[in-house]
């Protein structure tokens, strides 16, 4: 008995695609939940009391917590919060540390001695140490936090473009603008930072779950200053002095915070490897 | 085979026995393990401030006084001690036979160089410098027999002679050791005996066997307990666990929820402590906008639903506070009632002028929303407390920023920069005068920027009255005159909530509320 070949099912063709087999698109629907959670959470009245720590429930999925508000609302948009904080935090080391490394990369001689050791003093603080001394001097706010977080990332891309850029601005198509007459800034801009651009950017998705993790924990040592303002670092906080009581508030914004920077670093290997 | 089966199962039964043996060891001493909660910067009770290091060093030093469960002084060292009229001198008189832990004899030659210790600028003492107010001589009349002269009358004297930090500490191992060395070897004249403190780690205490000197407020004439060893859970999560897993037998400050937690647990008894001095409470900025207005204060205070907060956040184990004082200290008079009244808050917003627009969320005059900043610390469930104030506050139509600073310096600068309208510190200790500072003009806690003469007064008179009965009368007439500024919104009466294995047997606290009298401890086991 012979039958005829069945047609090919989508998935099949999905999967049999190596770029779209690659593309992980589970990472990409969790980050599009919490984006558009947060999104959709920001009129919600968050601080409307219930009954205090309600276990999870179909009104309340996640329960609420010690002042009966509803924490699957305040995971939403604490979400955005925490998410918007490291983009910010990503945003400020990626561009101050790339203009420092291409001017060092590709500038070469004492001014390169001067920016590497520069940068090797920076490294030599923990990002986290930085950040403290920061908010010390500043004052606690969530501008505050955004900075600290970002100087301390700024060292590692510092020296991820000085590389780069060292390495592009000895090669023949750069030598050849430069005889023919491009200043120093229009061959940075148009010939080097382009082809740095690719490490950079895979950089800045690792570099983003580094941020994300590095800014909650600040919020979870009370640093961010307004405790009615919900994010993932100060729920979890919060979720300690009613451990014993109500675990399911520290597993929301733990599993939350967690399956985000994994989603993020998947996204930065499968930019990384084209 | 069947032999080394044999072998095998008399092997199995050896080890089994020896691991029975090893499992229950009888215990050679009694222990007690008790968790203090933060880890003090330094643990000499004469220079450092904190409240943990009387928890361990209540027990290891006597004072000259005792204060008992009602508020009354009773003899220690001195057996006697008179005042004269002009409350400028106090003379004691001291009790014979009384020797320290090293050998060393309890004379007023010790009264005098402990006293001066104190007072030396070089000692830099932290508490118990301010303590001892104006004290300024001590004076050897006879071996023993100590006048103690003053530069104006000071109340709050008595108060500080019978805490520890106005421990008398042997005047051999204070000159032995020195300042900086003598908080790692305190020998004072105690039930207990300081054994050892590694730094951060743990504290050990022994019996001291040689103890006849007892307070009236002891019930034992000796420790039943042989060894006590303290441990530090500054972390409130880690507490409940320590018990839970038998790390600890008694530990103080649980966080509410998991205090009740343990009550409905048959292994734990729950111990509330009530602790005198200032409720948690939030001082009201009368120097800025919108608070300058004493409508606007009564109002938040009037739609403060206090009640509320405590059964949320404290599970209902601590009092409404009522005063500026928390209902157990010495003094207290109830001056702001602890019922929320949002009608009362509403009409007085809107006489104010703060009316409700269709437009706003918030209340608006001339233009400007009605927006209160609140400044609260990390610490004893502040945010919490901040967070359902905003709730309170915000439904009424009052715009609420809420700023949690990170220590105790944080809040001082913002006192110092005066940018709140509402602050919130609180200090514990046994006698109203710690009021004081908070509300006088010239006071280093005035939170509320106040300059009333009738407070200044009042407050100065209380503290150089040396008559009960005149203290009183004046220190209820302050709070009176505080509740009718409307200077503070009181939130809750501090309230330790210790918890102990169901084995442990008469602990109680000293009038402090934070110092336990470890002397009639003891232990069932289980």
């Amino acid at each position: 008995m012979t039958s005829r070949p069945s047609p090919p099912r989508l998935a099949s063709l999905m999967t049999q695609d190596p770029r779209v087999r690659r593309t992980p698109w589970i990472a990409l629907a969790w980050l599009a939940i919490v984006l558009l959670g947060g999104m959709l959470s920001a009129g919600a009245a968050l601080n409307v009391p219930f009954e205090s720590l309600a276990p999870p429930s179909p009104i309340h999925p996640l329960g609420t917590d010690l002042l009966g508000r509803d924490v699957g609302l305040r995971l939403l948009a604490g979400g955005l919060r925490t998410l918007r904080m490291a983009a910010a935090a990503t945003l400020i080391a990626a561009t101050l540390g790339s203009i420092w490394g291409l001017v060092a990369g590709h500038a070469g001689g004492w001014l390169e001695w001067l920016l590497v050791h520069a940068n090797d003093v920076l490294l030599s603080v923990p990002g986290l140490v930085l950040a403290l001394v920061v908010i010390a001097a500043l004052g606690q706010h969530e501008a505050t936090i955004i900075l600290a977080v970002g100087l301390g990332g700024v060292g590692s891309y510092a020296r991820l473009a000085r590389s780069a850029a060292a390495e592009t601005s000895h090669r023949p198509f750069v030598m050849a603008a430069r005889a023919l007459g491009a200043g120093e800034v229009r061959l940075l801009q148009h010939h080097v930072f382009p082809n740095t651009l690719e490490a950079l950017s895979a950089y800045a998705l690792l570099h983003f779950g580094w941020a994300l993790v590095n800014s909650a924990s600040l919020t979870f040592l009370g640093l961010g200053g307004a405790p009615s303002i919900p994010d993932w670092g100060q729920m979890l906080n919060e979720s300690r002095l009613v451990f014993l009581s109500a675990p399911w508030l520290a597993a929301a914004p733990g599993t939350a915070l967690a399956l985000t920077v994994l989603a993020v670093q998947r996204l930065g290997e499968w930019v990384g490897k084209p | 085979m069947r032999k080394f089966g044999a072998r095998l199962l008399a092997a199995g039964l050896m080890l089994c026995g020896l691991l029975a043996a090893c499992a229950a060891p009888p215990s050679p001493v009694s222990e007690l393990r008790y968790g203090l909660t933060l880890v003090p910067t330094g643990l000499d009770p004469h220079i450092n401030a904190s409240s943990e290091l009387g928890i361990p060093l209540r027990s290891v030093y006597d004072t000259l006084i005792f204060r008992d469960a009602q508020g009354r002084f009773v003899p220690g060292l001195a057996r006697a001690w008179t005042i004269s009229t002009d409350g400028l001198s106090y003379t004691f008189s001291l009790r014979a036979g009384v020797s320290f832990h090293d050998g060393t004899p309890f004379n007023g030659e010790a009264v005098r160089i402990n006293l001066e210790r104190i007072l030396n600028p070089e000692t830099k003492s932290q508490k118990a410098r301010f303590m001892l107010g104006p004290l300024t001589r001590v004076e050897v009349l006879d071996a023993l027999t100590v006048r103690l002269s003053l530069s104006e009358p000071f109340a709050p004297l008595l108060d500080a002679l019978s805490q520890p930090y106005c421990g008398m500490a042997s005047p051999t191992a204070l000159a032995h050791w020195g300042d900086a060395d003598y908080q790692f070897h305190q020998v004072g004249s105690g039930p207990y005996r300081f054994a050892e403190y590694i730094s951060g780690d743990h504290l050990t205490l022994e019996r001291n066997s040689d103890y006849a000197w007892g307070p009236s407020i002891y019930s034992n004439r000796k420790a039943a307990v042989e060894r006590i060893i303290f441990r530090f859970y500054a972390d409130p999560a880690t507490r409940a666990p320590a018990l839970l897993s038998g790390e600890a037998d008694v530990m103080g400050e649980l966080p509410p929820q998991d205090a009740l937690r343990l009550q409905q647990d048959p292994s734990f008894q729950l111990m509330p402590v009530p602790i005198p001095g200032q409720p948690l409470a939030l001082y009201f900025n009368t120097q800025s906008p919108p608070t300058d207005d004493l409508s606007v204060r009564q109002a938040l205070i009037a739609s403060a639903g206090r009640q509320a907060i405590i059964d949320t956040i404290f599970g209902g184990l601590s009092p409404v506070a009522t005063s500026p004082l928390s209902s157990s200290t010495w003094g207290f008079v109830e001056v702001v009632p602890s019922a929320q009244d949002t009608a009362r808050a509403e009409t007085l917003l809107d006489e104010a002028g703060w009316q409700r627009t269709p437009s706003s969320e918030w209340r608006v005059r001339d233009g400007t929303a009605l927006t209160v900043e609140v400044v609260i610390p990390p610490w004893g469930f502040n945010p919490q407390v901040g967070q359902m104030l905003e709730q309170q506050w915000e439904a009424i139509g009052i715009r609420v920023n809420l700023t949690q600073v990170a220590s105790f310096a944080g809040l001082r600068e913002a006192q110092a920069a005066g940018k709140y309208n509402l602050l919130s510190i609180n200090l514990s200790g046994a006698d109203p005068d710690l009021l004081r500072p908070f509300f006088v003009s010239d006071g280093s806690y005035n939170l509320a920027r106040v300059a009333d003469a009738q407070l200044d007064t009042l407050f100065g008179e209380a503290a150089r009255a040396t008559d009960p009965a005149e203290r009183l009368q004046l220190m209820a007439e302050a709070q009176q005159r505080v509740a009718a500024l409307a200077l503070v919104l009181p939130v809750r009466d501090y309230v330790n909530l210790n918890v102990a294995r169901a084995g442990v047997q008469g602990l109680s606290f000293d009038a402090q509320g934070w110092f336990p009298l470890l002397i009639d401890v003891s232990l069932k086991q289980p």
